[in-house]
């Protein structure tokens, strides 16, 4: 007898329900099983190409969202911050709202309305979102504060002629035709990890992985060869390997005469990036340059995956353009096993002020809406003065900026929270509006690690008053009298509500041709749809010479031979061939870096952990946070300032402070230290002080920094003792 | 129930899966692939919770593997418990340890590893080789499980080696 991985339960049931993961952009297959409505066991949907039954501790863990105590269930108000929260109903929750936002706009102008979006918040909270605020008539709809690289101005949408937001030519299925992987700056493992399923697969195969980052990570660990450089410096890394492959004749010359234009011109540019003016740079050895180039050129098809949720903000022009590049160079576009792969792709993140083309007929025309903004900025701002804001989840631990921003939310007048959870930016808000979870309704999944729109089932009833995010954007619409807030009011009304999402998908030129029925996993073909969807045929299983399709759709873009959907040549952009001329300059975190460096000569980087839900700003995990070391600190510069793993820190600079336990080991250099995170004072867990207090307020115009100098010494003892230890340190180590 | 843990880069003990009792299903566990994720410790849980999982309480799961008739081995699936003062520096290293270093047991502990005797009566792998994120986890006879060792072995290109947990054999 052969035991079978049948994801089955083993308790009694008697509904079973198959829907899709919403806790990150990967959007796994589900199996809920309920019995008298009550969930009893959540599993891995077999039939779905991406997961194929297995799930990861987020999506298993989900049933700790559902009965969870902590969990907001009705509506509260209260006029000012420092005043207690009442519970009220939700008409009159969004009656007070209403009123609020009428009177503060009419003293302040619509403009100082702003609804806050991260691009993987849940569709119906960013697509209403915007809705509304193009019907309001503020020009501060979400997709401004979407990361501007990924946008239209960056530097994919010149090379490629589609925004990196769209940007992910071969899907995951197809990634174990790939002969070398090279994941830049992400941790799939542990931010999304059933994505990195298909890249160990590949690996398995025979694929070299290459991992470059500033850490060690779980995603290195895992690497046939991992590079860990300098904060910041990764770009100047992606150049240094350009110039190698350039140098050394590892480009496929035929692609590059018959397919880009100024090629020269990037030869030029990588010239003087010479491999050991990288080294010196990114702190790393001549040798591990020659060992990423001679992987990378010595085998083809090649591939580049880059861009999780959790790193996306820090990616600047020069690095997602280096990815590009080092496919383009290598002859990788179009092919099975190549491309350049960003994950968290959505057909919706449009970052002109429309979210895919959903338009009120009276609301004011696209070219009105200035380009990026960035919410720290908004706050912190002196000029700039908000008298409402609306967000949602847990942004408010993730903002950079310190002091500065926390009083500069103080100011606004009206702050209105759609959550789950009583979080951080829970206890800043006016209004707090309770959230169902995603298995409490029916809606779309866009944002995807895998290029597919997915939908999401109801499996059971939300608890005391929450309700999704669309209906309070409709209700808060008909309380202020915006036009056609009646008719999407009598479509929400409709049990599954496909009403309103067929109208955000057919408006949407990239997603056309589908309609919400095409994507139920209980009644079509597990996965979803690949965009871009946009004639009938597009719904079927494809069937090539070269690809045999287990998700719907368009497998893979940019083939030869065949001419890119809405457009009439193989690459959209004016031309039809790739743009390698545009080299961006890196930006300059040196200025940063060159701070007060006597005073703060440390690095700080953060990231997530794997149980952490960016859709809740919550873990899921029941974490004890006594015994939960955070700070990880090289053996070395712990030796230097007395500390051993679990003994807490203070880390500290100019803009603030925040103490946390300790964890001693070599994952980072020793001019580095590591913090997770999302953590917040009130989180069941990890409930120490927050490290983005510590950066600075993103300039105009530039990603937001993935690092800031600090210092740090042991909380019980004083910090000029360690001041001394870490300056002869640092002074050995160059 | 054996457990054996198959690796290409981590080395403890040769074993030949030929020489196992032909009647004695095998647990293996491919650490190449392990992410320690956590959720064949979860698994566990939720498996042997009756429903009943509950935020707030420890996270370690160590099973105790029943070995012949009376003595009791405990083991760690693969995460690190994190109930001690952790992360332990075998962890910092390797991102997974299989046996507690300190020797710690959570109070919070499952009874004896029972395979998971419920799911093999329908003929279904345990919990965690079910709900393995990166299918990492096989459960088997030694013959089904010399089958996938021979595929990443050929996979691999020999170099291999396959080690059981001390004192299991």
């Amino acid at each position: 007898m052969t035991f079978r991985k049948r994801q089955e339960t083993t308790r009694p049931f008697d509904r079973t329900r198959k829907t899709t993961c919403g806790n990150c952009p990967t959007g796994c297959g589900l199996k809920a099983f309920t019995a008298a409505g009550k969930l009893v066991d959540i599993l891995g949907d077999e039939e779905h190409p991406l997961n194929k039954g297995s799930v990861c501790p987020k999506g298993m863990l989900t049933c700790l969202h559902l009965g969870n105590p902590n969990r907001l269930t009705m509506p509260r108000i209260r006029e000012d911050v420092s005043s207690a929260f009442r519970s009220v109903e939700w008409n009159e929750a969004i009656a007070f709202t209403a009123r609020r936002i009428r009177e503060l706009t009419e003293a302040d102008g619509k403009d100082s309305l702003f609804v806050y979006g991260n691009e993987t918040d849940p569709f119906d909270y960013l697509a209403g979102g915007t809705w509304f605020a193009r019907g309001f008539g503020t020009r501060n709809t979400p997709g401004r504060f979407f990361p501007r690289p990924f946008g239209s101005d960056g530097a994919i949408r010149k090379m490629f002629g589609i925004p990196a937001s769209q940007m992910q030519s071969n899907t995951p299925r197809d990634w174990c035709n790939s002969r070398c992987i090279l994941v830049y700056c992400s941790d799939p493992a542990a931010s999304d990890p059933m994505i990195f399923g298909p890249i160990l697969d590949a690996r398995d195969r025979g694929a070299t992985l290459l991992v470059i980052d500033s850490r060690k990570t779980v995603t290195s660990s895992k690497a046939t060869f991992s590079v860990r450089v300098k904060p910041g410096s990764q770009s100047i890394l992606l150049k240094g390997i350009l110039h190698l492959l350039i140098r050394n004749g590892w480009v496929d010359r035929e692609f590059i005469s018959e397919w880009t234009e100024d090629f020269d011109r990037l030869r030029a540019e990588t010239e003087a990036c010479s491999p050991e003016r990288v080294a010196k740079t990114c702190w790393i050895d001549v040798r591990e340059i020659e060992t990423l180039a001679f992987h990378l050129g010595k085998v083809w098809p090649v591939q580049v995956i880059a861009g999780d949720w959790s790193t996306r903000r820090h990616l600047a022009d020069a690095d997602l353009f280096g990815c590009a590049a080092i496919a383009c160079v290598r002859g990788s576009i179009g092919i099975p096993g190549g491309g350049v792969n960003l994950l968290g792709v959505s057909p919706f993140l449009f970052d002109d002020g429309s979210y895919g083309g959903t338009e009120h007929e009276d609301a004011r025309p696209m070219a009105e809406c200035p380009g990026h903004i960035d919410i720290e900025r908004v706050l912190a701002h002196p000029d700039s003065r908000p008298s409402c804001l609306i967000w949602r989840g847990n942004p408010y631990p993730v903002l950079a900026g310190g002091e500065a921003v926390r009083a500069g939310l103080e100011r606004v007048p009206l702050v209105v929270h759609l959550s789950a959870y009583p979080n951080e930016t829970f206890q800043h808000a006016h209004v707090s509006i309770p959230a169902s979870h995603w298995m409490e309704y029916t809606g779309l999944l866009t944002v995807s690690n895998t290029r597919a729109v997915q939908c999401h089932r109801k499996v059971m009833d939300p608890p005391g008053d929450c309700r999704p995010p669309i209906e309070f954007w409709i209700d808060l619409a008909c309380a202020l009298d915006l036009p056609e807030a009646g008719v999407l009011k009598d479509a929400n009304a409709r049990e599954d509500r496909a009403g309103v999402y067929d109208e955000f998908l057919r408006k949407n030129p990239l997603t056309g041709s589908m309609s919400f029925a095409d994507l139920d996993p209980n009644t079509q073909i597990s996965g979803g749809v690949l965009w871009p969807c946009t004639c009938p045929s597009h719904l079927e299983l494809e069937s090539t010479r070269f690809v045999k399709g287990t998700v719907r759709g368009l497998n893979i873009l940019f083939q030869r031979n065949e001419k890119f959907p809405l457009s009439d040549t193989r690459f959209p952009t004016p031309s039809g061939k790739i743009l390698l001329g545009l080299v961006p300059k890196e930006d300059a975190f040196a200025a940063e870096s060159g701070a007060d460096a006597d005073a703060c000569p440390l690095i700080l980087t953060t990231g997530f952990l794997v149980d952490y839900v960016e859709q809740f700003g919550y873990f899921v995990s029941d974490r004890n946070p006594a015994l939960e070391p955070s700070v990880k600190i090289h053996p070395k510069l712990a030796k230097v300032i007395g500390v051993k793993t679990g003994d807490k820190v203070t880390v500290e600079n100019a803009r603030g402070s925040f103490s946390a336990p300790a964890w001693v080991c070599d994952d980072v250099d020793p001019r580095v230290i590591w913090c997770p995170e999302g953590a917040d004072r009130c989180q069941p867990v990890m409930n120490w002080g927050n490290p983005k207090l510590l950066f600075d307020v993103p300039s105009s115009g530039r990603v937001s920094n993935p690092f800031t100098m600090v210092t740090v010494f042991r909380s019980d003892s004083s910090r000029d003792h360690a001041r001394v230890g870490i300056a002869r340190l640092m002074k050995e180590l160059g | 129930m054996k457990i054996i843990h198959v690796s290409r880069n981590f080395k403890t003990q040769d074993v030949d899966v030929n020489t196992f009792d032909q009647d004695e299903p095998v647990l293996m566990v491919d650490l190449d692939r392990c992410i320690s994720c956590g959720s064949c410790q979860y698994a566990c849980r939720i498996e042997h919770a009756g429903g009943d999982v509950q935020a707030g309480r420890p996270r370690s799961i160590p099973v105790a593997v029943k070995h012949g008739e009376s003595a009791k081995r405990t083991m760690h699936l693969p995460l690190s418990c994190r109930y001690c003062n952790s992360p332990c520096p075998y962890y910092s290293l390797y991102n997974f340890w299989t046996t507690c270093p300190a020797g710690f047991e959570s109070p919070d502990q499952a009874d004896a590893c029972d395979s998971c005797v419920e799911r093999l009566g329908k003929g279904f792998m345990p919990a965690c080789a079910t709900r393995c994120t990166m299918k990492c986890i096989y459960f088997g006879y030694p013959r089904d499980i010399a089958f996938v060792l021979n595929e990443k072995r050929l996979r691999e290109m020999g170099d291999l080696v396959i080690s059981a947990l001390d004192g299991v054999r």
